[in-house]
């Protein structure tokens, strides 16, 4: 059941606009972070960990959050439309098996967007003619570690956008939990935020950082699985509204 | 004025104000936070680092609640699939004209929040300096027209495209361009032609800062009039186009 369920998700996501945002957004900062790193060397060390930063800053705080916004209300927009809830409650189809593949899903999408975010770091550096080499370890850590920190928001996210009907509405949630993400990084409060995950997990402003994995890991599997079960319910429980 | 009259009761409990309210809060919030300094030279220039760092906040945050504003405003139309039965009652360029008439309304009170909010933050902060109310009157018009381009640009899109993913995305892209772009004054071209580009391009106030003496030290700048008129040109330019398109919308 699981696997049709994905399968549906599958067709869903065709030729959506979705994807002009998860090829274009990260594009932006690789390309003018590159040139900012580019203009700031005497300020900067001409190393792969500047130009880390240059390209993960901004995004990671205020843009990567909303665009996981945007993944996860257009997941669950076609249900909010016409009287689609109707149709997929009378599915013989647990509601965990629905929950589940929205979140594979978008799971899917973000590693698109974190192994495409890689790819354009590795493609600035190189263009950027940083002559040190590419300290492969580092970068997996840090797309492996913001990948399961975008995890805690993705479910968040999804949450979110199935008890809020519009769609414009959890993306402005998002980007303000990013900025809240922020706030709360460095207040030292980050692995209790799930936004903050995201930024901690891709050490954004500091690729020094120490991060403590045990905790972190603990903190994304628990805000993970507490907002996933916490869809599972509020699809149990509350009866649907159909326009 | 019967339409206009209906868009509000459209928005009635649907709470359009909340999402723009939300991020007017944050906004606050996080220049409370950023501003905070006690240093006695931060003090003394205080006003005028609120205006060196109020465009910065708007370019990042403004079109994606612009986004927000016009999706919440366009998509009512789209989930109850309206259109065949409105056009058959009005024209569609007097729907268009009272959506864009909603969503300024908004865009204005917004602006007179935020301004009247940013004077108030100077004097809980216990900044010595006084506000220069040119430059205060100034940047509220900056941030008015510049919204409300944005806001036009936005609704076209979110009432030409059903699928609002494809609005909010422009809208995100547009947020990272601003912001972008606002750290590329070698680029003055592009952030002319980008309506997100001129936060960056209309401010007005310098900073000074070498890292031999890191003191800030802000300074007013020649105010850039070609991004102020170029916002304009936008203005309008989206709102003609827009209403066009809605009229010849295919329904």
């Amino acid at each position: 059941m699981l696997m049709r369920a994905l399968h549906a998700e599958k067709i869903k996501l065709r030729r959506t606009p979705v994807w002009l945002a998860f090829v274009l957004l990260p594009v932006l900062p690789a390309v003018i972070g590159t040139f900012n790193y580019l203009a700031n060397l005497g300020l900067l060390k001409s190393d792969w960990e500047s130009l880390w930063t240059q390209h993960t800053l901004f995004f990671c705080y205020f843009f990567l959050p909303a665009l996981l916004g945007v993944y996860c209300a257009y997941l669950w927009r076609l249900e909010h439309l016409d009287h689609n809830w109707n149709r997929v409650m009378t599915v013989p189809m647990p509601v965990w098996s629905l929950c589940l593949s929205k979140f594979l899903v978008a799971l899917g999408l973000l590693a698109g967007t974190v192994l495409w975010q890689g790819v354009l770091f590795i493609l600035g550096g190189l263009l950027a003619g940083i002559r040190v080499p590419i300290p492969w370890l580092q970068v997996m850590d840090w797309l492996t570690c913001g990948f399961l920190g975008g995890a805690a928001v993705l479910s968040l996210q999804l949450f979110l956008s199935l008890f809020i009907r519009s769609f414009a509405v959890p993306v402005a949630i998002a980007l303000a939990g990013g900025i809240g993400g922020l706030m709360a990084t460095t207040q030292g409060w980050g692995l209790f935020f799930p936004y903050a995950l995201l930024s901690l997990g891709m050490r954004a402003n500091n690729p020094n950082r120490v991060l403590e994995y045990p905790v972190f890991f603990v903190s994304c599997a628990a805000f993970t699985l507490l907002f996933l079960v916490l869809s599972v319910m509020f699809i149990r429980r509350r009866d649907v509204k159909s326009e | 004025m019967n339409t206009f009259s209906t868009e509000w009761f459209k928005a009635k409990r649907r709470k359009l104000y909340l999402a723009p309210a939300a991020l007017l809060v944050i906004q606050l919030f996080w220049l409370f936070w950023a501003l905070r300094d006690p240093d006695p030279e931060v003090i003394a220039q205080g006003y005028l680092l609120i205006l060196y760092n109020a465009p910065l906040i708007n370019g990042i945050m403004m079109p994606t609640i612009m986004a927000v504003l016009a999706s919440r405003l366009a998509d009512v139309e789209h989930k109850g699939q309206t259109f065949k039965l409105l056009n058959t009652l009005q024209r569609p360029s007097s729907l268009y004209w009272a959506k864009a008439g909603c969503g300024a309304t908004y865009i204005l009170s917004f602006c007179l929040i935020q301004i009247t909010m940013l004077l108030l933050m100077g004097r809980v902060l216990g900044y010595t300096d006084s506000p220069d109310l040119w430059a205060y009157g100034l940047y509220f018009a900056q941030t008015l027209v510049i919204s409300l381009e944005i806001f036009l640009l936005q609704l076209d899109l979110s009432l030409g495209v059903r699928n609002q993913a494809f609005s909010l995305g422009v809208g995100l892209c547009g947020s990272m361009a601003g912001l972008f772009l606002m750290f590329m004054p070698q680029w003055p071209l592009l952030r002319l032609l980008t309506p997100w580009g001129h936060f960056g391009a209309t401010m007005f106030v310098g900073n000074m800062w070498s890292a031999e003496t890191p003191v800030i030290s802000l300074y007013y700048m020649p105010v850039d009039w070609v991004g102020c008129f170029m916002a304009l040109v936008g203005l309008v330019l989206f709102a003609v186009v827009g209403r066009t398109l809605l009229a010849r919308k295919e329904v």
